[in-house]
C-alpha cells in the first residue's frame, strides 16, 4: 500500500502553507505592501491607503480564492464520487457554464442589479439545469459522460460569450465571467461564499463514508445500506449549490475541481473523510496560487486566473483521458 | 421462527419478462442452503429482489422475519449480507478500506475485526494490499471478508465460485460453511458448479424458469432426472467409492 502522510500532520503543513500564501497574497499586487502593514491592517480600523486596499481589495480577494478553490476542489471529488469518473469536474461537465451563462442572461434582463442574493440563485438555477442534462446522459451512456460535459461546457460558454459580446455595453462588468477572475471581490460576496460553503462542506462531509461507497458497484452498494439513487441525486444537489456559489462572483475557473482533489488523492488516498478536507485545503492553495500569480506576472496587468489553471490542469486533462484509455 | 428467509406468493421480476410467479421458498436458519439453476432460471434476479435492487410486484419476502418493503435500506443492510457476481473494487483503496466499508450502517469494524475476518477466509497478510491489483480468486475471499464484517446472520453469495481455481473454490467454500457450523450464520448461495453444491450444501434449492423444481438435503434433489428435467443434460451421477462422495460427470 502507498505510504501517505499521517491525516493530521498532513492538515497541519497544508494549513501552513495556506496561511502563508494567503499573507503573501495580501502584500503581493501592483502596490506592494510589508508584512507589518498587513498585520496592522487586519486588526486595525484603516488609516492610510494601504490599509484600505488590504482591508477593501485585499483580504476579499484572498479569501474569495481560498473558498472557491475549497468549493470548486470539494466539487470536483463529489462528482467523480457520483459518476464514478475521474475526470469528472464541474467545468468539464458544463456545471460551472451553465451557472455562469444563467447570470448572464439574469445580468441582461435586469434582475441581478443592485440585489445580490438574486445572482447566486441565477447561478444555481443554470448549474441545476446543467447537471440535470448531465445526470441524464449519464444514465444512458456513462462511457460519453466527460465528451458529452465537455461539449456541454462549450455549448454553455459559447452562448455566454454571445450574450456578453452582443451586450458588451451593459455587461461589460462581466466579461470575467468567461474565464475567471477574482477583482470584484467584495466582503459582501465573500460572506455568501463562505455560507454556501459552510452549508455544503458540512453536508457532504457527513456523508463522506457514503461517497466511498458510491464507488462501488451497485449491488454492493445497496446491500451495505446505502440508498444509492436518492445518495447521488443528494450529492449532486449538493455539490451543484457548492458550484454555484463558487461560479456566481468568481467567473468558471477550468480545471480546478480536476487538479485539486488529484493532488489531494496522493497526499491522503482516496478515502473520503480524508479526502474531502485535503481537496479543500489544496484547491484553496492552488487557487489562491494562480490567483496570486495572475495578478503579478505581468506587472500591473492582470491576466484572468483561469488561464493559470488551464494550463495547469490541460495536461493533467489529457495524461488521465490517456491513462484510462490504455487501461481499458 | 426457523427460517432465516422466507419468500411466499411472490410475484415479480424485469420489465416484460415476470418470471416468478406465486413463488415460495424457504431457507432454514444456520444451514449452508444452494440455490441451483441454469443460465436465466432467476437467481440473480431473486437476489436483486431481495437487496431491494429490483422491486417486487407483489408477495412478501421475508428477512429474519422482516417484510423488506417495511425496511430502509440500511436496516436491511443489518440483517444480510451480499456478496454480487460481479463487483468493483475502487481505485486507492486498501483490501483493509474495502472491507472497512462494511461500517456503513451504524456499524464498527475495528482492525482487530478485520484481521479475524482475513484470518477466517486465509488470507491473512493481504490487508494492505491495494484492493484493485489482488488476484480474482483473493478478491472473492475479500468479498467474503466484508461479509463476515457486516455481522449479519445472513450471507447472500452470487456465484461466489465462477471465476475461482479449484484450490480457492474449496476455500471460499469450506470458510463459509465454518461460518455456519461454527458461528451459527446462514449462508444461501447461488451456484453454477453442481459438485460444489451437492458437497459442501446442507439444503438445496432447484430453481427452473422462475419456478422451484425441488427442495432438499443435496441426496435427494440430485439426481439424473433432475439434471435431465432442469439442466436438459444426460449426465450422470456417481458414487466415489473411498469417500462416498457423489460426483456428477456430464
Amino acid at each position: 500500500m502507498r505510504k501517505t502522510l499521517p491525516f493530521p500532520l498532513l492538515i497541519i503543513i497544508l494549513s501552513i502553507i495556506l496561511a502563508s500564501l494567503m499573507i503573501l497574497g495580501i502584500c503581493l499586487g501592483s502596490v506592494q505592501i510589508s508584512i507589518k502593514s498587513v498585520i496592522e491592517g487586519i486588526f486595525r480600523t484603516p488609516e492610510n491607503t494601504h490599509q484600505f486596499i488590504i482591508r477593501n481589495i485585499r483580504i476579499p480577494r484572498v479569501l474569495g480564492s481560498v473558498l472557491c478553490g475549497a468549493m470548486l476542489g470539494v466539487c470536483g471529488v463529489v462528482f467523480q464520487a457520483v459518476f464514478r469518473n475521474p475526470m469528472a469536474d464541474p467545468y468539464l461537465l458544463g456545471v460551472s457554464s451553465g451557472a455562469s451563462l444563467a447570470v448572464a442572461l439574469g445580468s441582461l434582463a435586469g434582475l441581478s442589479m443592485g440585489f445580490l442574493p438574486s445572482i447566486p440563485l441565477l447561478a444555481f438555477i443554470g448549474a441545476m439545469v446543467a447537471s440535470l442534462i448531465v445526470m441524464a446522459i449519464s444514465r444512458n451512456s456513462q462511457r460519453t459522460l466527460i465528451l458529452s460535459g465537455v461539449a456541454l461546457s462549450s455549448l454553455f460558454s459559447a452562448l455566454t460569450t454571445l450574450v456578453v459580446y452582443l451586450h458588451r455595453h451593459e455587461l461589460a462588468n462581466i466579461l470575467f465571467w468567461t474565464m475567471g477572475s477574482f477583482s470584484a471581490m467584495n466582503m459582501n460576496k465573500v460572506t455568501i461564499m463562505l455560507v454556501t460553503a459552510i452549508a455544503a462542506f458540512v453536508a457532504i462531509g457527513f456523508k463522506a463514508r457514503a461517497l466511498d461507497l458510491l464507488l462501488l458497484d451497485e449491488g454492493s452498494a445497496r446491500s451495505l445500506g446505502l440508498n444509492v439513487e436518492g445518495t447521488r441525486r443528494f450529492m449532486l444537489f449538493a455539490a451543484t449549490i457548492c458550484t454555484a456559489g463558487a461560479v456566481c462572483f468568481c467567473g468558471v475557473i477550468g480545471f480546478a475541481g480536476l487538479l485539486a482533489p488529484h493532488i489531494a488523492r496522493l497526499l491522503s488516498g482516496n478515502e473520503h473523510k480524508r479526502l474531502i478536507p485535503v481537496t479543500a485545503l489544496t484547491g484553496a492553495i492552488l487557487i489562491l496560487a494562480s490567483d496570486t500569480v495572475s495578478r503579478t506576472i505581468m506587472g500591473s496587468t492582470e491576466i484572468p486566473v483561469g488561464v493559470i489553471t488551464s494550463i495547469l490542469g490541460a495536461p493533467l486533462f489529457i495524461s488521465l483521458a490517456s491513462g484510462r484509455r490504455s487501461a481499458q | 421462527m426457523n427460517n432465516a428467509l422466507t419468500i411466499r406468493n411472490l410475484y415479480g421480476g424485469y420489465k416484460g419478462n415476470e418470471l416468478f410467479q406465486n413463488f415460495n421458498l424457504d431457507v432454514p436458519k444456520g444451514q449452508f442452503t444452494a440455490l441451483v439453476g441454469p443460465n436465466g432460471s432467476g437467481k440473480s434476479t431473486l437476489f436483486r429482489m431481495i437487496l431491494k435492487g429490483l422491486k417486487k410486484k407483489s408477495g412478501q419476502i421475508l428477512v429474519q422475519g422482516n417484510e423488506i418493503d417495511n425496511i430502509r435500506q440500511i436496516d436491511l443492510a443489518k440483517l444480510v449480507a451480499f456478496i454480487p457476481q460481479y463487483y468493483i473494487f475502487p481505485e486507492g483503496f486498501s483490501v483493509r478500506q474495502v472491507i472497512s466499508m462494511s461500517d456503513f450502517a451504524g456499524r464498527t469494524c475495528n482492525d482487530d475485526e478485520i484481521d479475524s475476518a482475513l484470518k477466517t477466509a486465509g488470507i491473512e497478510g493481504l490487508g494492505d494490499r491495494m484492493a484493485n491489483e489482488i488476484s480474482g480468486g483473493e478478491a472473492q475471499l475479500v468479498m467474503l471478508c466484508r461479509a463476515i464484517c457486516c455481522k449479519t446472520k445472513l450471507i447472500l453469495m452470487d456465484e461466489p465460485t465462477s471465476n475461482l481455481d479449484i484450490n480457492r473454490q474449496s476455500q471460499l467454500l469450506k470458510a463459509a460453511k465454518k461460518l455456519t457450523e461454527e458461528e451459527g450464520k446462514t449462508v444461501f448461495c447461488a451456484i453454477h458448479d453442481l459438485n460444489s453444491a451437492m458437497n459442501h450444501a446442507n439444503w438445496c434449492h432447484v430453481l427452473d424458469a422462475g419456478k422451484l423444481y425441488a427442495s432438499g438435503t443435496p441426496n435427494e434433489v440430485f439426481n439424473e432426472n433432475m439434471l435431465q428435467d432442469v439442466f436438459h443434460s444426460d449426465a450422470q451421477i456417481f458414487t466415489e467409492p473411498i469417500s462416498g462422495r457423489r460426483i456428477i460427470i456430464a
